[in-house]
């Protein structure tokens, strides 16, 4: 289909707050797949207000995103169409209650392209703990007091579980990386056409992690910066960095803007510092 | 052409005469036969359709919707705790108006297991939004499938049908089945691509299952309401075009047996009414006036004809496979309570609990029901419901 489009497809007016990470992830999204024919899955969260968009546009439940957008890419696929299905949901969904199926859509390769943007905990519900809230983070449901101290438990290696399914494409993005990360896209869309693609963007929330709202592009690089989020892509399994940090920096870079971190001890911050380190060691073997 | 087949099999016959374009499909006793019937028959070339084979009950539903919405005619088979698992996307797909089949066959639900028949499973829908169409035997269950899709993408009504059959007492009973020819269901079902509906198309931007709230949501429930009682009209003239095509028919929305001039009758659904029927002719033999009423389509509920049928008998014995708990009654008894409770001249009722597990609904259990019925009916204290494996 022919469709130039001369307009945002995303409605200038949409309710986010202000600095939201995803919302420039999903602008960025609508903005490379402009000139593609695609439909856009929804979930409850805050992206399901993205609906305000002038693309065809499928809400599905918080559990069945990926096998909803199975079927519809079977069907058009059936119909001999090869529009791409963009699913987008944030980290509480893809990571935590419909991890299952994601993963048995990767298994099955289907054609979808799903983008995961990762803000570390339910923010739509109101900042509540997900599988991949870091260790140490204050959140509603790991508050800080006498007898708590935070998250207890790392993050799930979520994109590198994903990768493990030996599929078309796995990536890591930040929207501080712009070219990195539309590059990214453009991959993942084609790899769509020939089997399963996802990415996951780190989408900083401001109003979860308690960080100003206008240094949120900052914190994205600080995160790369300090290998806290490694950028690096993966084609059937084939890892690959793509943005090397020559000197990373100490995770306090990343964790100093965020009042979630504040209460940490020098203990808890070590033990941080140590799970990046043998997180990236780890990464940098799958590169070979 | 005359066939020996279980209802499995039937049902996996209807899903291809159907021509049916994506399946999901995931294991369950006793359902997982249709599902290995249909997945061989696009491997054998007979079938063009997609399966998807998902990992889950939940997957089953969510990806069937996805391709209805996009255009297909889609099928499915659960069983169990595999319905119960898939109600999350059963009731969004019935609020998305989408249409399918998907062949309930009924199995126990508690923790202990009980591998067996029960109707406690798709009684435990009642309230998702579907459309329920419950078949006696192997043959209704094939017609009704065939059926249920004319119902479901009818423009007017737009809604999701469960065909329901008894486990092992029809999903693995061999029995004969006349399997129309191809010719004849394409007469009657006209491919999915020829029906107006609504669906993706190149270059829209519509959306599907939004957010509303307000009014407006409640104008989509009001809608669907409307649409599910709408189907009281629809499903007659399907059953007549079908009778004219096939030359079979089964009653409407309430098979009625002997109940002209009957004082007293029994109210069945499923594999327990060919029983009920004989039961009922033995008594007829012996000088009681009694007949049948058996449920075919449980959503919507006719409540009309259940009041039309049931005005001026004596008393009716209702035989349930399922329970309410909480109440101690079976959900056919429930329903029918409530359609005549404001109504003039009406039975005295009975609930009958029976079939649960592997227990079966035997003819001896019913002639206790038939027995305990009439006494009812002649004013004798009767416990209002009953227990028929242990009277």
């Amino acid at each position: 289909m022919e469709m130039e489009q001369k307009i945002p497809m995303m409605s200038p007016g949409l309710p986010m707050c202000a600095g939201c990470g995803m919302e420039l992830v999903v602008r960025v999204l609508y903005d490379e797949l402009k000139n593609d024919e695609f439909i856009s899955f929804g979930g409850p969260g805050c992206a399901l207000l993205t609906t305000k968009v002038s693309v065809p546009c499928y809400g599905t439940l918080f559990t069945n995103m990926a096998p909803s957008a199975s079927g519809v890419s079977r069907e058009l696929r059936r119909q001999g169409k090869d529009t791409v299905c963009l699913c987008i949901g944030g980290d509480g969904m893809f990571s935590d209650i419909a991890f299952g199926n994601l993963s048995a859509a990767a298994e099955r390769g289907e054609h979808l392209l799903v983008v995961c943007y990762d803000n570390e905990a339910y923010m739509n519900t109101g900042i509540q703990r997900s599988s991949r809230t870091p260790e140490g983070a204050w959140t509603n449901t790991t508050p800080v007091g006498p007898r708590s101290i935070g998250k207890k438990k790392q993050q799930k290696p979520f994109s590198l579980l994903l990768a493990e399914h030996n599929v078309a494409y796995v990536a890591t993005c930040s929207p501080a990386h712009m070219q990195d990360f539309r590059k990214k896209i453009r991959a993942a869309r084609d790899a769509s056409r020939e089997g399963f693609a996802f990415l996951h963007v780190l989408a900083p929330c401001p109003t979860g992690w308690k960080s100003k709202p206008e240094i949120m592009i900052r914190q994205c690089r600080d995160a790369v910066n300090t290998n806290y989020f490694p950028l690096w892509e993966s084609r059937y399994g084939a890892y690959h960095i793509t943005v090397n940090v020559k000197e990373p920096k100490p995770v306090t870079e990343f964790t100093k803007t965020q009042k979630r971190f504040s209460h940490l001890s020098e203990e808890q911050i070590r033990q941080l510092q140590e799970d990046v380190d043998l997180n990236f060691e780890h990464l940098k073997k799958l590169c070979g | 052409m005359l066939k020996v087949l279980s209802s499995n099999e039937a049902a996996a016959q209807a899903a291809k005469l159907a021509r049916i374009n994506v399946a999901a499909v995931y294991p369950i006793t006793p359902q997982s036969q249709i599902s290995e019937d249909v997945s061989k028959m696009v491997a054998r070339g007979e079938l063009d359709c997609d399966i998807i084979e998902v990992e889950g009950e939940h997957s089953v539903m969510s990806s069937i919707t996805g391709a209805a919405v996009a255009g297909a005619r889609v099928f499915t088979a659960t069983s169990s705790l595999g319905l119960a698992y898939m109600n999350e996307p059963m009731m969004f797909a019935a609020g998305m108006r989408v249409p399918m089949v998907m062949v309930d066959v009924t199995r126990e639900t508690s923790a202990q297991r009980g591998i067996s028949t029960s109707r406690q499973d798709a009684a435990s829908t009642r309230d998702c939004g579907w459309l329920e169409i419950d078949p006696a035997d192997g043959q209704e269950l094939l017609d009704s499938i065939l059926m249920a899709y004319r119902l479901s993408e009818d423009p007017e009504v737009l809604l999701p049908t469960m065909v329901v059959s008894d486990g092992f007492f029809m999903s693995h009973l061999y029995e004969p089945v006349d399997v129309p020819e191809q010719e004849q269901v394409d007469r009657f079902l006209a491919p999915v691509s020829e029906r107006r509906r609504t669906q993706f198309s190149d270059g829209k931007a519509m959306q599907f299952a939004l957010s509303l709230s307000g009014k407006d949501y409640i104008q989509y429930r009001y809608h669907t309401l409307k649409a599910i009682d709408h189907v009281k009209e629809v499903f007659p003239k399907v059953e007549k075009e079908f009778e004219e095509i096939f030359g079979r028919s089964y009653g409407g929305l309430v098979e009625e047996y002997r109940t002209e001039d009957a004082e007293y009758l029994l109210m069945t659904n499923g594999s327990a009414s060919g029983m009920a029927k004989n039961v009922i002719d033995a008594a007829r033999d012996a000088g009681i006036p009694i007949g049948l009423a058996r449920i075919r389509m449980f959503r919507p509920y006719p409540r009309e004809e259940v009041v039309r049928i049931l005005r001026g008998k004596k008393a009716v014995g209702v035989i349930d496979r399922s329970i309410c708990l909480g109440w101690n009654c079976g959900h056919l008894f429930q329903e029918a309570r409530a359609a005549i409770a404001c109504e003039e001249n009406m039975p005295k009722m009975l609930s009958f609990i029976d079939g649960i597990s592997t227990m079966d609904i035997t003819r001896e259990h019913i002639e206790l029901a038939v027995g305990m019925t009439v006494a009812a009916g002649n004013g004798e204290p009767v416990q209002e419901t009953n227990w028929l494996s242990w009277e």
